[in-house]
């Protein structure tokens, strides 16, 4: 079937933003993610570094809400009949919305999972908060079984389907708005 | 219900269902896109659900055409009228729709940008520069004060830390006052709320702030019952005489709430502007998106139902046409059901009526034609069985019919030349010279001939001369004029020859009777008076009396023998029929012929495996032998005469004889009476021999025939039946 030439030319254009955008840095991308056992449980510590688009920069600073989303997933890989199986031990999913409030223009980090909300005066100042993961919890240690393989995995991205719904379409097809960290993967040593 | 609605509910629900489901889904989208963010969560399901429903009811189109372009491509009936009427709908409704959706959507666009002027945009812009503006004065003033307190009361802060900040908050009028250790530890603090809960301790940033000597000013929110509470946090860093530590001076100032909640107004509304001017592009993206879906839905929809609306419109015509075609091919069995009782109904109606009085008029026309054609049939098989010929021509003088009598009469078959001319027919074929007289006889009484007519006619055929008694009258047509003519041909030669052998039998009886009586007494008065005279009378008389006598005794021999030929002629005796191998006959009686010493020359020409016949073996002796002696005596005056005689069959059903000799031949005109009693031009013959053989030939079913012109070959043609299978069936037929 013969494409007409608008439309090729629109598809081009849209598979070149997106691919070009693809090829370079990720927006979010983590600096550091390392492990630690303190008190007898698994905690994660990470940094990670936001860099926003101006599409969403712009959204931010018309008081647009940007909600995150971070997952965590600690698993176990094992290995039935040369079939690489993945187990999954403790999943952690939460929101930290970004927005930007008041007539004194602070930046408010509000944690949906634990209610927290933290006000700031710049906006750097709120992505570095975000970024910054200090000794989260994950699991208690006696859960990790010795002898067994277990990798912690986790990722940061902009969660599009939350945005206001006229921004949705755009949101959908500009390739600006894809803001995603991708998994990061870790193997867990488990200390004796 | 009625069964009309289930009717309805099954051709046009699933579209309405699906159309009005859409279009629901189509109004939440756009009250979601105004501000019902309560369903903002399902806005994507939405447009996903949307999108997919509008993309099911473009393949039910899509379907629905290709349907149509198959039905256009197979001839359907009706499809022609349901995509011409499909093609007008869509054109009415779509160019509305489409001009309606272009206002719309000019609408969507100006509305939208009209809801943001830059009057607006600046106002609130000023609003809150103005209400920032005033909490940063506010704050300004807060840190000076408290910056002058601790200056002044910093060394007893540090020595005395609860009677102090109980009373700089007295003396500052704030809501809570603390004092911090760098270190973060709580030293003391005061509040005009409940003492039992310990005041929200400055963020790790701030102490990092404090133990670099910077101050902190800065308005913040917390939580409060009904809504967000607005403070001022000052915190000032001091250290006391000794330098022994660095503390932290924490007062929290509320603001009023009633500025508290005109800032709240302005940020808000100030916020709602920026936030809707920021998605006033996406807005008119998405309002232009649902309204082309809704353009889309409503054209397809309205398409899907007119395509329908059309066919259920045609129905009636694809039936009739149905019918139709079916009565083309022949079928008048059919019949439309009548499903609607609306004027195409009536329509069906009157097609079943009228196939149905179509049907019975052909099968009655059938029925008609069938008697027709077993009247033909009939008449046909009359008209064939006739012992008479029957020929009719059109009234243009074309040949139409004949039967076998008439072919077999004329020895043509007019079939060939059924449709021609009969003078045309003449024309074609130069065989045919015998019907030239025929027609030339017949021509004038058909052409002026109105009444029947009849006409004696001698026809010279193949087998001889043949008397015809032709009748001849017009047929009638549909407008009472002459439609035809048809002539009914009589083969009288046997009656007449059977009339004439009685007349000439009589005679022949009358003269034997006649003459017979007085010739013995003739015969022996001059044998008696040769007897008494002899002795008498010498010399010259006795002489003449010997010539006399023996002159008169030899005519009356000379008589007898005529007077017994003439019997034998009247005479006929009854045929004994037996089977017989006529090649064994004709070779007996040639044997008596074939004298070495003779004249003549006879020799034999049989055909091998001559089939039987029946016959009077006497009879047929008879006749070869008057051949024979016809033959001699014709070839009196020949050199080297010679009569050959031969056998053939020529068909299964004829034997044929032929007698040939070389004698001078027969003139035409005697062929004519050569076969009559009394014909003679032999100066001592009877003229009975060859009315004799005529007779046998007769009395044994046969034909007799002759081929001779003066000067050439003398050829007697005899045609014998064979014996049949069935042996029975020729004796019947000889018997009748």
């Amino acid at each position: 079937m013969k494409i007409p030439p608008p439309i090729s030319c629109v598809l081009f254009l849209f598979f070149f933003s997106y691919s070009s955008f693809a090829f370079s840095k990720s927006p979010i991308h983590f600096s550091s993610v390392k492990e630690v056992f303190q008190n007898q449980q698994l905690a994660l510590n990470a940094t990670v570094d936001f860099t926003l688009s101006e599409a969403v920069l712009s959204a931010i600073e018309h008081d647009i809400p940007i909600l995150f989303k971070t997952e965590i997933v600690l698993f176990e890989k094992s290995d039935l009949f040369g079939f690489p199986i993945e187990k999954t031990q403790k999943k952690i999913e939460y929101y930290t919305e970004l927005y930007a409030y008041g007539v004194n223009r602070y930046y408010v980090l509000y944690n949906h999972r634990n209610h927290k909300r933290q006000t700031f005066q710049t906006l750097e100042s709120a992505l570095q908060t975000l970024g910054t993961l200090q000794t989260l919890p994950i699991v208690n240690q006696s859960v990790l079984s010795s002898g067994k393989h277990y990798f912690l995995k986790i990722r940061i991205s902009l969660d599009r389907w939350k945005l206001p719904p006229p921004l949705f379409i755009n949101a959908l097809l500009n390739p600006f708005w894809q803001l995603n960290s991708g998994w990061q993967e870790m193997k867990i040593q488990r200390p004796n | 219900m009625n069964s009309g609605f289930w009717t309805f509910l099954k051709q046009y629900g699933w579209i309405t269902l699906i159309s009005s489901v859409l279009m629901i889904s189509l109004v939440i989208m756009s009250q979601i896109l105004q501000n019902a963010s309560s369903f903002a969560d399902t806005y994507s399901s939405l447009l996903f659900f949307t999108l997919a429903g509008i993309g099911v009811v473009l393949f039910v189109l899509f379907k629905t055409l290709w349907m149509l372009r198959g039905q256009y491509k197979r001839k359907t009936p009706g499809v022609k009228i349901t995509l011409r009427l499909t093609l007008a709908a869509t054109l009415m409704i779509g160019v509305p729709t489409a001009i309606i959706f272009y206002f719309s959507l000019t609408f969507i666009q100006q509305g939208i940008n009209q809801w943001f002027d830059v009057k607006t945009e600046t106002a609130l812009a000023n609003a809150s520069a103005l209400v920032r503006l005033s909490l940063d004065n506010s704050t300004r003033d807060r840190l000076k004060l408290t910056q002058a307190m601790v200056n002044d009361k910093g060394i007893l802060l540090a020595s005395s830390p609860v009677i102090e900040v109980n009373r700089l908050r007295s003396l500052l009028d704030a809501q809570e006052v603390a004092l911090y250790h760098s270190n973060r530890q709580l030293i003391a603090f005061s509040s005009e709320e409940d003492m039992n809960v310990l005041p929200e301790p400055p963020g790790r940033n701030l102490f990092q702030q404090i133990r670099q000597k910077k101050t902190y000013a800065a308005v913040e929110t917390r939580a409060g019952l009904t809504s967000d509470d607005q403070f001022i946090r000052v915190i000032i860093p001091f250290s006391d005489l000794g330098f022994s530590g660095t503390y932290a001076l924490q007062v929290i100032f509320l603001i009023p709430q009633s500025m508290t909640v005109l800032a709240e107004s302005v940020t808000a509304a100030s916020a709602q502007y920026k936030e809707l001017s920021y998605l006033k592009g996406p807005l008119i993206t998405s309002f232009t998106l649902i309204l082309s879906m809704v353009f889309l839905l409503t054209l397809v929809t309205a398409i899907l139902f007119t395509i329908q609306a059309v066919q259920n419109f045609t129905k009636p015509i694809q039936t009739l046409a149905r019918g139709t075609r079916a009565v083309s091919k022949g079928d008048y069995s059919v019949k439309m059901p009548i499903k609607e009782g609306d004027e195409f109904g009536d329509l069906t109606q009157a097609f079943n009526d009228m196939i149905q009085r179509i049907s019975q008029a052909r099968n009655e026309i059938k029925l008609g034609h069938l008697q027709t054609e077993v009247q033909k049939s009939y008449s046909q098989a009359i008209i064939k069985n006739l012992t008479s010929g029957v020929l009719t021509l059109d009234m243009n003088l074309q040949i139409r019919t004949s039967n076998d009598v008439a072919n077999q009469i004329f020895n043509i078959e007019f079939s060939n030349y059924t449709g021609q001319h009969f003078e045309h027919l003449l024309s074609q074929d130069e065989h045919l010279p015998q019907l030239v007289d025929f027609f030339s006889h017949i021509s004038p009484r058909l052409k002026q001939a109105s009444k029947p007519w009849s006409l004696q006619y001698e026809f010279a055929s193949q087998y001889g001369q043949k008397i015809l008694m032709i009748h001849g009258s017009t047929l009638p047509s549909m407008d009472k004029k002459i439609g035809g003519y048809v002539i009914v041909i009589d083969d009288i030669t046997e009656l007449v020859q059977a009339q004439l052998n009685a007349a000439w039998s009589d005679v022949a009886r009358r003269l034997a009777h006649e003459i017979k009586n007085p010739l013995t007494p003739i015969q022996l008065s001059a044998e008696r008076l040769k007897f008494k005279l002899d002795g008498v009378l010498e010399g010259q008389n006795r002489a003449l009396l010997e010539r006399m006598t023996h002159t008169i005794i030899e005519q009356v021999a000379t008589m007898k023998n005529l007077v017994q030929a003439f019997s034998d002629y009247a005479n006929t005796p009854e045929v004994l029929l037996e089977e017989i191998n006529l090649n064994q006959l004709i070779t007996d009686i040639a044997v008596m012929y074939q004298d070495p010493a003779a004249k003549w020359n006879l020799t034999l020409a049989l055909m091998d495996n001559c089939p039987m016949i029946l016959a009077d073996k006497a009879r047929l002796r008879q006749l070869f032998h008057n051949l024979i002696k016809n033959s001699i005596e014709a070839m009196e005056n020949t050199i080297l005469p010679n009569i050959q005689i031969t056998t053939y069959c020529d068909d299964q059903e004829s034997m044929i004889v032929q007698v040939i000799d070389n004698g001078p031949g027969i003139a035409e005109e005697a062929q004519k009476w050569i076969f009559e009693p009394y014909a003679t031009d032999k100066p001592k013959g009877s003229g009975l021999g060859l009315a004799i053989v005529r007779k046998i030939v007769e009395e044994h079913h046969g034909h007799i025939s002759l081929n001779s012109s003066p000067d050439s070959d003398t050829c007697f043609i005899i045609r014998f039946p064979c014996m049949t299978r069935n042996v029975n069936t020729l004796q019947i037929k000889m018997d009748t």
